[in-house]
Parts: structure tokens; sequence; C-alpha cells
């Protein structure tokens, strides 16, 4: 099920409301299967994925706390494999075939080897990894086993972050699913009031600047270097909002019910640097990375020094890339992070001396636009359909500038990008760059606390005012012709 | 505590009401400022003798200006592209309430005529005129989810309306040009044969050839004269449509003495390729000619009574 | 080894590594209370107090540190077998 469907919005109050009604005890049940019916509204059958490896992690946890020495591990390899097994076949067998089917053409080795029609199950790639911390975190005896099979399903498959994450952390979710939780007015409100922010993050404004991008992206060529940059400008902001809205619902939904989600967002676009970006951006997935696969890389490398984190950096980011798809594109785009945060870690005592020449605000300011500018470009290979059409981007991202030096030179770059319409492709565009105003007035009036509450201290007209702008324009300037959430596919 | 339950009901009642007022005002303005043949039709301002109804085939066919200098009778083309009549029926129907009426009620056939689309053909032409029982019981039949929540869910409709319907909102009438020629929308294209070349059959449902019958026989007792129109086809695609003798048959049946069927997929025009820009639709000179054509059999029908 | 003396000696591993003067710990400093220590360079610093101590720790103690107290008894703890 996705969150801007017509179905959520059915979904979303009676769920809540019934849990309100149920009696404490039957409240997991209750979630459960109201997350098995959200799951199952897209391909049924994949059900049955989820409870495989829900039944071998869950079996998996209780053997490990069990078992001395070398048995733990015997299990935690066995509810790691599982769970990668899965991810490998589902998402990545395809990639991998075509590329020895390449080499082997190539080699004319005279095989190929034939490649899987299935369609890629929803949110595979997040609540494996949800699943697999559970089991490292047992572990590494941080977390109690879940002896309560019902929980622990839910703990995987719990509805609000079961498709594009946050993704949890065992002692954060579980302790949580045992409490009990009571009706809250506050709770509800600060859920519904993070929800009708982040439906207009992803309604309103990924999906409106959606439409400029695509038109771009999806034939490059047609356009010149002003409306790929205008395109690619509208793309950072798009996939922002679009995760980020989707993370709001996600954690507003939870909120309604007592549930408190991690932070996955934290205004990554003021990031000083690029390391600083991945602490502010996708935090649930930089830190799992961080914690399950950079330390313990790095850990047991330790004696290469230096070399060590290099190594660690640059593996770490192409798993990265490679987790948000199967596609050399991804890759790069990942290992181009990579780069630049061995770029940064290398030099970083040489740059804080340059830096400490420039008075403090315009050292930050000049920090964050070039973070934000490396942001940007490295999308191209993010949103690009192919290596290609990436490299294409790059090299004519400055050409034809010139020609938006004049009125008409204006008009007719806005017209292209917005799809030869004079009105609407205008329309779009302006209200494009008037979306990002609006977003980022907002984000910097907001610094200390998070968007959502920006009317919170308000008068209770303007705080209505404000809810009701925010809802109408969900109506009447979203856009609706069925765009999915970017991070969908993974 | 006992006042915060009430605040969400209050806070949701006000939003139904806003959202709605947003809907209806978007609706009105829409009716007022656009000014395109359907919403002059919902407004009852089409005052023609000769009323054309159709898909694509009627609306680039049928040039009112010849039928008036054959026949010297007004004309309006009320056709539209990739419409069948279990859309176009709300149309007819919305015009046979009218208190004056046509003398002449041309009915375009064309091959899939009394088909079904999957989806509504260009849905923004229709969607502030829901309230309209005909619109929203054509519609419905073809799309029926969508079309009860446009109508019964506040707010759902605000998701539907689409760059076609701003884009009409915004510039208004500039866009249709079609007001200068009564409808018609003449195609000064080239042949260009495009499609697959097998044989297929058209397009039929008993349940829409049911209500066919039912408005040709409203328009009847309004003391309207139908006219079916088979337009002309070029004969190599004719000859595709495998039960096109079948269809016609059950066009026959509904002829009676009010009721006229002309078949132009015979004329010797057919032959022509250079009438035509693909295999169902005449180009502006053979769109004129055949304006001529059905002009002239009109006025034989007011002198003889038959065609 | 006492206690206090261990914190000395990382008090300088420390100031070497991250390149600070005036670095004190306890037992309950944390990395972030340290200016520099951050995710990045803390294999170095773990690597650095290994090769000064002449100990070596396992993967699973290292993932387990949560301040210097930590690291301390783990130490004391192979110095004195």
């Amino acid at each position: 099920m996705l969150f801007n469907s017509f179905q959520f919005l059915l979904f979303f109050p009676i769920v809540t409301i019934i849990y309100f009604l149920l009696p404490y005890k039957l409240r997991w049940v209750h979630l459960l299967v109201a997350s098995c019916i959200f799951y199952m509204a897209f391909v049924p059958i994949y059900i049955l994925i989820l409870l495989a490896t829900i039944i071998i992690d869950y079996i998996a946890g209780i053997m490990i706390e069990n078992a001395e020495g070398r048995r733990r591990r015997a299990f935690l390899i066995l509810s790691l494999v599982a769970n990668i097994g899965v991810l490998v076949i589902f998402k990545y067998y395809n990639f991998f075939a075509i590329n020895i089917n390449t080499l082997a053409d190539a080699s004319k080795a005279g095989f190929s080897i034939p490649l899987l029609k299935i369609l890629l199950p929803i949110g595979l790639s997040f609540h494996t990894f949800q699943a697999m911390s559970y089991t490292l975190e047992v572990y590494r005896d941080n977390q109690k086993a879940e002896r309560h099979f019902g929980i622990y399903a839910l703990y995987v498959m719990f509805y609000p972050q079961l498709v594009a994450g946050p993704i949890e952390r065992p002692q954060n979710l579980l302790d949580q699913f045992h409490a009990k939780h009571d009706f809250s007015y506050d709770n509800c409100r600060d859920g519904i009031r993070l929800m009708i922010w982040g439906f207009f993050k992803k309604i309103v404004i990924a999906d409106r600047l959606a439409i400029i991008v695509n038109n771009v992206y999806n034939d490059p060529r047609h356009f010149n270097g002003v409306a790929l940059t205008i395109a690619t400008l509208f793309f950072a902001f798009q996939v922002y909002c679009d995760f980020s809205g989707y993370t709001d619902i996600a954690r507003g939904a939870a909120k309604t019910m007592g549930y408190d989600l991690m932070l996955n967002f934290n205004r990554p676009f003021a990031s000083k640097s690029v390391t600083e970006i991945w602490r502010r951006w996708h935090i649930s997935l930089s830190t799992w990375f961080f914690d399950y696969l950079f330390n313990p890389l790095v850990a047991s490398l330790r004696k290469w020094g230096r070399w060590a984190i290099v190594f660690g950096l640059l593996f770490t980011f192409f798993l990265s890339g490679l987790w948000h798809g199967a596609n050399w594109k991804y890759i790069i785009w990942g290992s181009v992070y990579g780069v630049a945060l061995v770029y940064e870690f290398l030099t970083k005592n040489f740059r804080k001396k340059i830096f400490s020449v420039l008075p403090p605000t315009v050292n930050k300011t000049i920090s964050i636009f070039l973070t934000f500018s490396f942001f940007v470009l490295a999308s191209v290979f993010f949103r690009g359909k192919s290596v290609k059409d990436a490299l294409y981007i790059f090299a004519h991202l400055f050409k034809g500038w010139k020609s938006v030096c004049s009125v008409s030179g204006i008009k007719s770059v806005i017209t292209a990008i917005g799809g030869n319409d004079t009105v609407y492709g205008s329309f779009n565009v302006v209200i494009g760059f008037l979306l990002i105003a609006f977003l980022e007035i907002i984000q910097f009036r907001t610094k200390d606390t998070s968007p959502e509450n920006i009317v919170r201290n308000s008068s209770s007209i303007v705080k209505w005012s404000y809810y009701y702008f925010l809802i109408i324009a969900i109506f009447v300037i979203g856009a609706y012709d069925n765009q999915e959430f970017i991070y969908f596919q993974f | 505590m006992k006042k915060k339950p009430l605040f969400f009901i209050l806070f949701s009642a006000v939003l139904f009401l806003l959202v709605y007022l947003v809907q209806t005002g978007i609706d009105r303005s829409y009716n007022k400022n656009v000014s395109n043949k359907f919403t002059r039709l919902f407004n009852h301002k089409i005052d023609a003798n000769v009323m054309i109804f159709g898909s694509s085939v009627a609306y680039v066919h049928f040039d009112p200006s010849i039928i008036k200098n054959v026949t010297g009778l007004s004309a309006y083309n009320m056709g539209w592209d990739g419409t069948f009549f279990v859309q176009y029926n709300c149309l007819i129907k919305e015009y046979l309430s009218y208190e004056k009426q046509c003398k002449y009620l041309i009915i375009a056939a064309d091959i899939d005529n009394l088909g079904k689309n999957e989806l509504i053909t260009r849905p923004d032409l229709y969607y502030s005129h829901l309230s309209n029982s005909y619109v929203y019981n054509s519609l419905h039949e073809i799309e029926p989810d969508k079309i009860w929540k446009a109508k019964y869910i506040p707010g759902y409709k605000l998701t539907l309306l689409n760059k076609a319907f701003y884009n009409d909102l915004f510039i208004g009438s500039r866009i249709h040009k079609t007001d200068t020629s009564n409808g018609y929308e003449p195609q000064n294209l080239k042949w260009d044969k495009t499609g697959t070349a097998k044989p297929f059959n058209a397009r039929y449902e008993e349940r829409i050839y049911t209500q066919l019958q039912e408005t040709i026989n409203t328009a009847v007792k309004k003391g309207i004269k139908v006219i079916i129109v088979f337009p002309p086809m070029y004969e190599e695609g004719y000859r595709l449509v495998l039960n096109m003798d079948w269809l016609k048959e059950k066009y026959k049946v509904l002829t009676n003495k009010n009721v006229y069927m002309i078949d132009y997929t015979t004329d010797t025009m057919c032959k022509n390729r250079s009438y035509f820009y693909n295999y169902g639709h005449l180009n502006t000179g053979g769109a004129s000619i055949f304006s001529t054509k059905i002009g002239n059999d009109i006025n034989n029908i007011i002198a003889t009574g038959h065609n | 080894m006492e206690t206090q003396e261990i914190l000395t000696q990382m008090n300088s591993i420390l100031s070497k590594v991250l390149r600070k003067k005036d670095i004190e710990v306890s037992v309950t400093t944390t990395a972030s209370d340290v200016d520099g220590w951050d995710s990045l360079s803390h294999m170095i610093i773990i690597d650095s107090i290994e090769k000064h101590f002449g100990v070596k720790f396992k993967l699973n103690d290292i993932m387990r540190f949560n301040n210097m107290g930590d690291i301390v008894s783990n130490i004391q703890g192979k110095l004195s077998n």
C-alpha cells in the first residue's frame, strides 16, 4: 500500500482507532494483521518471504542467546545468509547475471545465464536490514532475544516503517511493543501534524518537482545546460521531500499510537561537509552501515592505520551505492561519495587551516554551498537513467547558459522543461521554485525544533489556517499521476 | 481531556467544509470562465437545427458551415475524439432536456461506437459537471470507482484535476478555436497509416445498444428526426473490420419513419485515398466533400421523407 | 596498573593522535566529550592505545567500549594476566 493513496486514507484512521479500542493484550495481533494487509496490498504472495526470514531470525536470535562460542557465530551467519540471500536473489540476481553475460559475450565464452522475471518485493532492502540488526545486536549482547514470536514478527513488519524505513534497532523498537500505550491527545496531535507535513512534502513538493525532473531526465539530449541544471537542482529537493516526507508520514503514523521511530533526516542541506551529509541524510541507513560494516571492518584492519579507514570508507560506500539499486549508476554514485569522504578524511587538518583564515560566517556559508553543490552534482548519477545519460548530463550542465541572458531565453527554457506547454509548463517551474523557497524558509525558521512545529507556538487562528492551507494545498497543488516514492523500489 | 476528541471532530468538520467550498469554487469558476463547447452545451447556450454527436468521426468530418450552405439549416458539431456512445450519451441527453430542440440529430457511428473504453477520454472536460446526473451515469459506466469517489468524497475530485483542466481554467476560451467553426475541427493532415493491419471485430455491448435505443426514442418523442450516419472509411481499412455487416444490421433495426440510417462506407469516395489521412478519418478536403454529401442527403430527407 | 596512571597515559596518547593539547579524560569520558575523537579517528585511537600498552583488543570488546572506563578495565584485565 502506498501512503499517498485513497486506501491509506481509510486504512490509517481505522487501524489507529481500533488500536485504542482493543485491550492491550490483543494490540500486537491487530497491528500484525494490519501490517500484513498493508504489505499484501502490493504482491500478496511475497508475504511468504517475510514469514520465512522472520521464522529464521526468530529462531536464530534465541539460539544465539542460548549458545556459546562458535555456535553463536554459526547462528548469526545463518541469519545473515538468509537475509542477504533473499536480497541477492530478488534484487541482485539479474544485475549479476546481466554483467556476467556481457563478459561472457565479450570473451566469447559461449554461455549465458538465464534472467529471472520477478518483481522486487517492496521494502525488501529495509526489512532485511532491520532484521539483521536484530540478530547482530543479540550476538553483541546488546539485546535480549525476543521470545514472543508475534512481537518479533511485528518488529519486522510494523507497517509505518515496513516499506521505506527508518531502519530501526531492536533496542528502540522491541521494548515499545511490550509497553502499554494509552491514548494521548498530544501524541495524536503531534503524529497527525507530522503526517500532514510529510504529505505536503511528498505530494505537493516532491511530486510536482518530479514533473519537471522527469521531462528533462527522460530525454536529456533534448535540453540545454540551463534546463539540465534546473532539473538536477529540482531533483535534489524532490528526493529530499520524497524520502523525508515518507519518513515523516511513517513517524507520524507511529506516533499517533504512541510509538517513537528514530529520526531519519535532520536538515541535510545544512551540512558543512560531505561527511556531515551522512549524519543528516538517511541516518538510519548510514548508522546501520557504520555500526555493522564500517566499524568492524576498520577495527579488524586497524593495523593499516589511516588506510584502514580509507579502505573502509570506499568499501562501505560502494556497498551503500549497491544497496540503493542493482545498477552501475548507483554503484558509481555511492563510490563518488566514498571518494569524497576519503578526501575529506585525509585533508581534514589541512582544510581546517585553510578555512580558518576566513571569518566564521563566510566559512560556514562557503562550506554549505560547496557541500550542497556536491550533493546536487552527485545526484545526476542517482537520477540519470543510465551511466551514459549521467555522463552526458555532466558534460552539458554548463553549456548554453548564454542563452538565458535574455527574457525570451528564460521563457524558452521554462517552456521547454515544463513540457512545451506554455501555461502548465511555466506554472510548474515557477511553483517549483516557490515551493523550494517555502520549504527552505520553514526549515530555517525551525532550526532548533523541527519543521512540522513551525506554528506550534502561534495563536489558534494562525495554527488552524496554516494546517488548512497545507491540507488544501495537498488537494489542489498536489500532483497525482501516481508518482511512486523514489525509495519504493528499494 | 474530554474537550480534546471534540477538537478533532470540529477540525475535521471545518476541513470538510473548506474542501467542499474550494471544490465548488473551482467548478463555478470553470463553468463561468471556460468557454468550450461542453460548458456551452451544459449552460444551454447551443442552438442549431442540426445537432451532430459522435467521436472523432463526427468532430473532424462534419463542417457545419457547408451543411448550412447546402441545406439552409444551422448546424453544430458536438463530436469529440475518442469518445464512444456510452460517454457522449450524456451530451445528447443533456441536449434533449433543452426546451428548444433541433430538427435533426445526427449520430456519427464509428466502428467502436457501441463499445467501451477502459478509461474516460478527457475526463477534465466533465469534472465540473458531475452533479449532472446524465454526466455522472455516463462516466460511471466507464470508470465507476473513480467517478463515484469524485462525486461523493469531498476533495477527491481536486486530486484528479490535471494539466488539461487547469490549462482550460487559466487560459479560458483562448485555446478553443472551435467556437468559430461551430465545433468542427478540420484535419489538414497527410496520409499516415498507423496501427496494425490485422483484421479485428468492432467492439459491442448489448447494454450500450439498449441505451442507444432509449436515447433515440427520447429524441423521437420530442419530434426530432434522428439520422444514424456511417462516415466514410478508406476501403482497405473497412475490409479489416470483420463484423461490420452484423453491426449495420443492429443499427438498421432501429430505423423507422423518424430514424434514418445513411451508410457512406459504400460511397465511391471510400476508394480514394487522397481524401483520408488514415483508415477511418477524412482530411480537410475529404471532410468538405463529405459535408456536402450529407447536406444533400438531409435535403433529400426533408423533401421525400426518406434517404 | 592503577587507573589514574592509565588515564594519564591516555591523555598523552590522545594528545598525540588528535594533535591537541590539554586533553584530560576520566573513566566516564566518552568519544563525544573529546574534540576530534569521532567515528573516523576512533580506530586510529584504539590502535595507538593497543600499541602503547602492548595489548590486543578483541573485535567484540571494541564494539562494546562505551566509555574510557571500559577501555581502562579491559587493559587492566590484560596487564594483570
